[in-house]
């Protein structure tokens, strides 16, 4: 891996390139380049994360020429999609070295800091939503129940947008959570469910379920689950997956048809 | 609190082409519908934002209905393309939350007062039916009780 990015380096294949280096036993994100080769020796390839793409987009804003190297992992790779899908990027001037990081059963190790959540305790588990669920499992629950147990996850929030922050789709200039005619900014706690069902609006079409955002949450909130089931209902209604190619977002074109049906009044009559 | 009492507030986005016209011509032609809705008048059903949507839940809603022009007939062209996908999108998402079946999409032409009525008439019912918002009122005490 060192001599893949000295290479790089060396053969101005890039000017830059994003990894991460080995730092009193932890691992942060380093940019390696042309000028400092030494530092190359400190590079380490381990389970830490960072959204190296979403530093790669920050850089091609503000040099464009920039040509930037970087370790990508799977959804390294679906992020830098969805980002050059977005103009965030352009894909001609980056390089990548790709990772393997998912288990598989080709592959049982894992350069992964959240292949797993945390197994949720006897309390969460009887109020609240537990990370692990796969969200075909909450559809049979009551909806009085289901919303009741988001309530009790999203009013845990501290509102420190720390999934905003880290997540590599996340490129706005301007962002709805922090708009006063929107979210009022300042407000604490934030409001509820209204903070966490702007975001997961804000996902659809775009998530490419890294799993950061809930990795950063502090509060434990299951984001990963509400975003995967946003990607379900994309999947379902507009057979769109973000990062698995180039292609748009079905939110971000008119189209020149009518895809889908109206829903009936009273297509269902369940008490809630 | 019985339920006979119960009268839901329910938000509706007319398009001002269509649906804002048939209220007109239901309002002219001496038609009843229940008072229950509150119109808001937008240029075009796409301008509703999933935000005002969620504003409006969040700020006491019962229900929200959008009403745009039917396929083909948009004053924009294609602007109620955008529209379904968002609302369709947006009641799943609600209804995965457990805030399913209080926003309703219909396509209303101009011409269609007794269609406005009828989608009104109905979707007061079944919100009335499905009782305020859990987000509203005095029944705030969403949590789950311990082992339920």
């Amino acid at each position: 891996m060192k001599e893949q990015v000295r290479d790089l380096l060396e053969n101005h294949r890039v000017d830059v390139f994003l990894a991460y280096k080995d730092l009193d036993g932890h691992q942060i994100p380093w940019a390696f380049d042309r000028d400092n080769l030494d530092e190359l020796e400190d590079l380490e390839v381990g389970p830490a994360r960072y959204p190296l793409d979403k530093l790669a987009a920050r850089l091609a804003g503000a040099k464009p020429e920039l040509k930037i190297g970087l370790i990508a992992r799977d959804c390294n790779h679906r992020a830098l999609k969805v980002m050059a899908a977005g103009h965030q990027l352009d894909l001609d001037k980056v390089e990548t070295i790709s990772l393997a990081c998912c288990p598989s059963k080709l592959q049982d190790h894992a350069a992964c800091s959240y292949l797993e959540p945390e197994p949720a305790g006897a309390y969460k588990k009887s109020v609240g939503v537990d990370n692990r669920a796969d969200p075909q499992e909450l559809e049979p629950l009551r909806p009085k129940e289901r919303l009741a147990r988001w309530s009790y996850e999203f009013e845990k929030c501290i509102k420190c947008y720390g999934c905003r922050n880290i997540c590599p789709v996340c490129y706005c200039q301007e962002c709805s959570l922090e708009h006063p005619d929107l979210i009022s900014p300042g407000r604490l706690p934030p409001e509820t469910p209204i903070f966490h069902l702007t975001r997961a609006v804000h996902m659809a079409g775009r998530c490419v379920d890294c799993g950061l955002c809930e990795e950063a949450c502090p509060m434990d909130i299951p984001l990963r689950l509400l975003y995967r089931e946003v990607n379900r209902i994309v999947l379902r209604l507009f057979d769109f997956q973000a990062g698995a190619d180039l292609s748009q977002s079905p939110f971000n074109f008119l189209g020149d048809k009518m895809t889908l049906e109206l829903k009936p009044i009273e297509a269902d009559q369940e008490a809630r | 609190m019985a339920e006979s009492a119960f009268e839901p507030k329910i938000l509706a986005f007319m398009c001002n082409w269509c649906t804002y016209g048939a209220a007109d011509l239901a309002g002219v032609s001496r038609l009843a519908y229940p008072p229950n809705i509150r119109p808001v008048r937008v240029m075009c059903s796409a301008t509703v934002s999933p935000h005002y949507i969620l504003r409006a839940f969040q700020d006491g809603a019962d229900g929200v209905l959008v009403g745009g022009c039917h396929p083909g007939d948009c004053h924009y062209l294609a602007g109620n393309y955008m529209t379904i996908k968002r609302i369709s999108f947006l009641q799943e998402l609600l209804e995965f939350i457990g805030l399913g079946g209080r926003l309703h999409l219909d396509w209303i032409s101009s011409a269609e007062a007794q269609k406005f009525v009828a989608v009104i008439t109905q979707f007061t019912e079944k919100v009335k039916k499905m009782g305020p918002s859990p987000l509203t009122g005095e029944d705030l005490n969403r949590r789950l009780p311990l082992g339920a």
